[in-house]
């Protein structure tokens, strides 16, 4: 309050007017995080295995993950451009960490339900191949093997496929995009935090 | 966009609806508008009688860009999630379950995140009790 209160009451208007984007798009993106996480904690049958290795929940994981992109993509120039005091580091940093641990913390159960999903589908796998492979173990011969080489082998691609059933909501090149939109916007922050610490 | 498409919507998409077209124009000036505060304020400051020191000025300048591109960015964003759909699919944004499936039905998401309806999800389900 350095110059009194008028400066701030006559751009207060302003103020409102560029704060409803912001409060509705976080707004938003908290309702989309608040019914991951309310999805989560019911039992779902996941059942697309094996055609689609994230069990159906791409969609929802992407929408999240796309929403918290263009949260970092949008506050990442404030947080760089304030991020030239202690407190303002440590408050941009926080965000930073909230809007992460916010985003991981929503899609915590479901990353739960598809670990136990794909440990399921693995058992199931591992025991196909166990019964595709008995004959061949009882009585070894090149004979016998050429004679289940094809079950075997749909067994073993089975098995492959259920390995590779996701057990995030988000598939890995989303997480890579994610990962280094985080890392580029934390970088950012502390880079130029460094810089106004050496005076420039 | 009739006032039965907008029930539902987000606030944002709700205030460009009723701006009209062209809707571009209207997102670029909506995200100008944290330009206009260092002026606002310099000139409140000025009519005080006192001066803001130009350091001070860029700095608030700095900050105001970085709002502008904040809002274009969360402007176009919130348009995203809600762009393309009609109030006959659409349920009312009266609270924040809805207001989900409001955005999220609104992408391809739309077949997984039926999850109210176990029976028209395709993927996954949750099983009857």
């Amino acid at each position: 309050m350095a110059y009194g209160p008028m400066p701030p009451l006559a751009a207060l208007p302003l103020l409102v007017l560029y704060l409803v984007p912001i409060t509705t798009y976080v707004w938003i993106y908290l309702v989309i995080l608040l019914e991951l996480d309310r999805l989560g904690r019911r039992p779902l049958s996941l059942e697309s295995f094996p055609e689609d290795p994230s069990l159906g929940l791409d969609g929802p994981g992407s929408l999240a993950s796309s929403g918290l992109v263009l949260l970092l993509v949008a506050v990442a120039p404030l947080l760089v451009v304030g991020s030239d005091e202690p407190l303002t580091l440590g408050i941009s940093l926080a965000v930073v960490a909230i809007s992460v641990g916010g985003f991981v913390l929503s899609v915590w159960r479901l990353h739960g339900q598809m670990g136990a999903a794909r440990r399921r589908y693995v058992a199931v796998a591992q025991r196909i191949y166990k019964e595709a492979y008995e004959p061949v173990s009882k009585a070894p011969s090149a004979e016998l093997l050429a004679t289940h080489a094809a079950a075997l082998r749909a067994a073993e691609s089975l098995d492959a496929r259920a390995r590779s059933v996701l057990t995030w909501p988000i598939d890995k090149g989303a997480r890579r995009f994610l990962g280094v939109v985080v890392t580029s916007v934390i970088t950012s922050v502390i880079v130029r935090a460094l810089f106004a610490a050496i005076g420039f | 966009m009739t006032d039965a498409d907008q029930k539902g919507q987000p606030l944002t998409e709700r205030i460009l609806g009723r701006l009209g077209r062209p809707r571009r124009l209207w997102i670029a000036r909506w995200s100008a508008v944290p330009l206009l505060s260092p002026v606002v304020f310099a000139t409140a400051i000025r009519l005080t009688g006192a001066s803001l020191p130009m350091a001070e000025l860029v700095d608030l300048l700095a900050t105001q860009v970085g709002l502008s591109f904040a809002t274009l960015v969360l402007l176009v964003g919130t348009g995203v999630f809600t762009v393309g759909r009609s109030s006959s699919d659409r349920p009312s944004s009266s609270s924040p379950v809805a207001e989900t499936r409001v955005i999220a039905s609104s992408r391809q998401a739309v077949s997984q995140l039926r999850w109210f309806s176990p029976r028209s999800s395709r993927r996954w389900s949750v099983p009857a009790a």
